[in-house]
């Protein structure tokens, strides 16, 4: 690591987290002062290292200097402004950072639109926010920060220089068109696919990941029952824990006991999430958790992820083409589309003209206004 | 040719192994693999022979190579990993049957009945024991890769490794069955019984199950009707299977 004398260090005013402070919402800004001192300390806790070989060359060096430049220009401010040090110094650092990181990687401006949507909710300074959560010091570290992350596929760039974090105990929504590499930045993130970039999930992060669609034989002879309690023999959960996780997506004891090549669409994805929310997971990851699942189906799943959320303390990370799911259960959410990428709380991010950008074509959706979060 | 305790404990233990094993190389939809990958043990019992050798030790030392090529390639490509493993042994038979000649290929190609020594018959059932113990122990992790990699993979298990581990087990199994069976035909034992349980089998516990019976009944039944019937047990032990996978269908169909 390079020219890196000063230790890791939170802005003071805030509440420790650098983030979630209310008056400035779940959806509030990303620390990412607070994200470059951690990334730049050697040896991140629960990073996922990248699988390809020299991964953390190229990319990798260019953000190192990045967070090298932030926390200098972090400790410049912080040392500069005294004390009471408002969130804005926040965003000072993190537009300097990312001028600076934009310079480090060589590469033409690219419009940073997290920085952009922070500054936006700097600047609208937002009261309420669904899924606020006070968190205390102990919870200062994201259960995800995830820096200036590509991933490709042979000469196809799919997901490029992309940085997000996600607070713990909230619900980040990622949508974009088909082919926008959602799943595959949900199979970056557990590190399934190579990739450039840091990844960093909290200390002590179990996942509980249901995946798209899985194509599986209809005469496969492995019931329900079987493959819940492979789950839950590898993750050393008790038998007791299959019996509840049952009971939290309402899938009856008896439809376990088919193959599960033989269940319908939405009973698999039942059981899928099912098996996720065995061995107490603390982070979900959701890939279309109720893609094909009837309307109450659905329901009961979103309500129960809600619920677990609340309870357990769980972060939920899921790929939805269901705007109103998004706009009703995600506290932030990230869309992706080639060329785009946006971040921030729901309410303010799912602009018509926005999707229109996303999806290339006016998209309709409905909301209440009485069921506006 | 004589009743051998010997051979008939040999290959009751090689058949549970198969049986076993063979069930998640059928779910795993490793048919192909399964006869390719013992085909490439030709080339180490031609070697062998002409190094004056043990015949199964060049077997099996070709067999581990073949299994980190298979495995290689399984996570080097994406692309028509089958087509890959077909031609690469495919080579490996036409360069075993160049080296391997007469009578020692026809017994490398479809088995022998040969005297058992005590310490082939000992380091046959260890085997066939340790391949037993891998499945059974592994078997809720396969479960898990076979499902999902990634479901695997999120709940800790390293699912490249285990890929690795069950290939080389695939090998041992492919290696306890080489010396009765022969190269065409050790796959078959592997797949024939794992596909008729496949078929019957509602649930984890009963393929397993299904399959260790059909694999047992095969190869004693096969062993012993090569005795009374002067036959080369490799075939007798194939045709059983073959046998009760035909049973399977009938059933299936009646229900």
């Amino acid at each position: 690591m390079m020219l890196l004398p000063i230790p890791m260090f939170t802005i003071p005013a805030t509440d420790g987290c650098g983030w979630q402070r209310p008056g400035f919402g779940a959806g509030g800004p990303i620390p990412i002062l607070d994200h470059a001192a951690r990334a730049a300390s050697a040896g991140i806790p629960g990073s996922i290292a990248p699988d390809m070989a020299g991964a953390d060359t190229g990319a990798g060096v260019g953000a190192d200097m990045v967070s090298a430049a932030a926390i200098g220009v972090g400790s410049l401010v912080v040392r500069a402004s005294g004390v009471a040090i408002a969130r804005a110094v926040d965003f000072t650092a993190v537009a300097v950072a990312d001028s600076m990181e934009e310079a480090a990687a060589g590469s033409t401006a690219v419009v940073d639109r997290v920085a952009a949507d922070m500054a936006a909710d700097i600047a609208e300074g937002a009261a309420e926010t669904k899924g606020t959560r006070h968190v205390g010091d102990a919870s200062c570290v994201p259960a995800l920060a995830v820096r200036n992350l590509s991933v490709g596929f042979d000469r196809t760039i799919v997901i490029e220089r992309l940085s997000f974090e996600v607070p713990r105990g909230s619900a980040l929504a990622i949508v974009g068109p088909n082919g926008a590499g959602k799943s595959v930045l949900a199979k970056a993130l557990i590190g399934a696919l190579p990739y450039q970039g840091t990844i960093t999930w909290q200390e002590h992060t179990r996942i509980g990941y249901v995946p798209q669609k899985l194509d599986i034989e209809r005469d496969l002879p492995i019931t329900g029952r079987d493959f819940l309690h492979a789950k839950a023999v590898v993750s050393r959960a008790s038998e007791g824990d299959v019996v509840n996780v049952l009971g939290l997506v309402g899938l009856k004891p008896e439809s376990v006991g088919q193959s599960i090549g033989a269940l319908s669409g939405g009973q698999f994805q039942r059981l899928l999430v099912a098996a996720a929310l065995i061995g107490h997971p603390t982070v979900l990851l959701l890939d279309e958790p109720t893609a094909g699942v009837d309307e109450p189906g659905q329901e009961t799943i979103n309500v129960t992820l809600d619920r677990l959320r609340d309870e357990r303390d769980l972060t939920i990370l899921f790929i939805s083409h269901d705007l109103s799911v998004v706009y009703h259960h995600a506290s932030n959410v990230l869309c992706l589309s080639r060329g785009h990428t946006c971040f921030g709380v729901p309410r303010k991010v799912l602009t018509p003209q926005l999707l229109q950008e996303l999806y290339g074509a006016p998209v309709a959706y409905h909301v209440h206004h009485d069921l506006r979060p | 040719m004589t009743f051998d305790p010997n051979a008939i404990a040999l290959s009751a233990a090689a058949g549970a192994a198969a049986g076993l094993v063979g069930c998640f190389a059928v779910m795993r939809r490793m048919t192909l693999a399964a006869d390719a990958i013992s085909h490439i043990a030709l080339p180490g019992i031609g070697l062998a022979i002409l190094l004056r050798i043990h015949p199964i030790l060049g077997g099996v030392a070709a067999l581990l190579v073949g299994t980190f090529l298979v495995w290689g390639i399984e996570n080097r490509t994406r692309l028509a990993t089958e087509t890959i493993i077909g031609v690469v042994f495919s080579t490996a038979l036409a360069i075993g049957s160049l080296i391997t000649s007469g009578e020692e290929l026809i017994e490398a190609l479809f088995g022998g009945v040969g005297h058992l020594t005590s310490l082939e018959t000992t380091l046959g059932l260890v085997l066939a024991l340790a391949v037993i113990v891998f499945v059974l122990w592994q078997r809720h992790r396969l479960v898990l890769a076979l499902v999902s990699p990634e479901i695997a993979r999120t709940t800790g298990i390293n699912v490249q490794r285990l890929n690795l581990h069950f290939l080389l087990i695939f090998a041992l199994t492919i290696a306890l069955g080489l010396r009765y069976l022969g190269v065409l035909l050790v796959g078959s034992l592997v797949i024939i019984p794992a596909a008729t349980a496949k078929r019957l089998a509602r649930s984890l516990a009963g393929m397993l199950a299904i399959s260790v019976a059909v694999s047992i009944a095969s190869t004693t039944l096969g062993t012993w009707l090569s005795i009374t019937l002067h036959r080369t047990p490799g075939s007798m032990i194939v045709l059983v299977a073959a046998g009760f996978f035909l049973l399977s269908l009938l059933r299936r169909s009646g229900t």
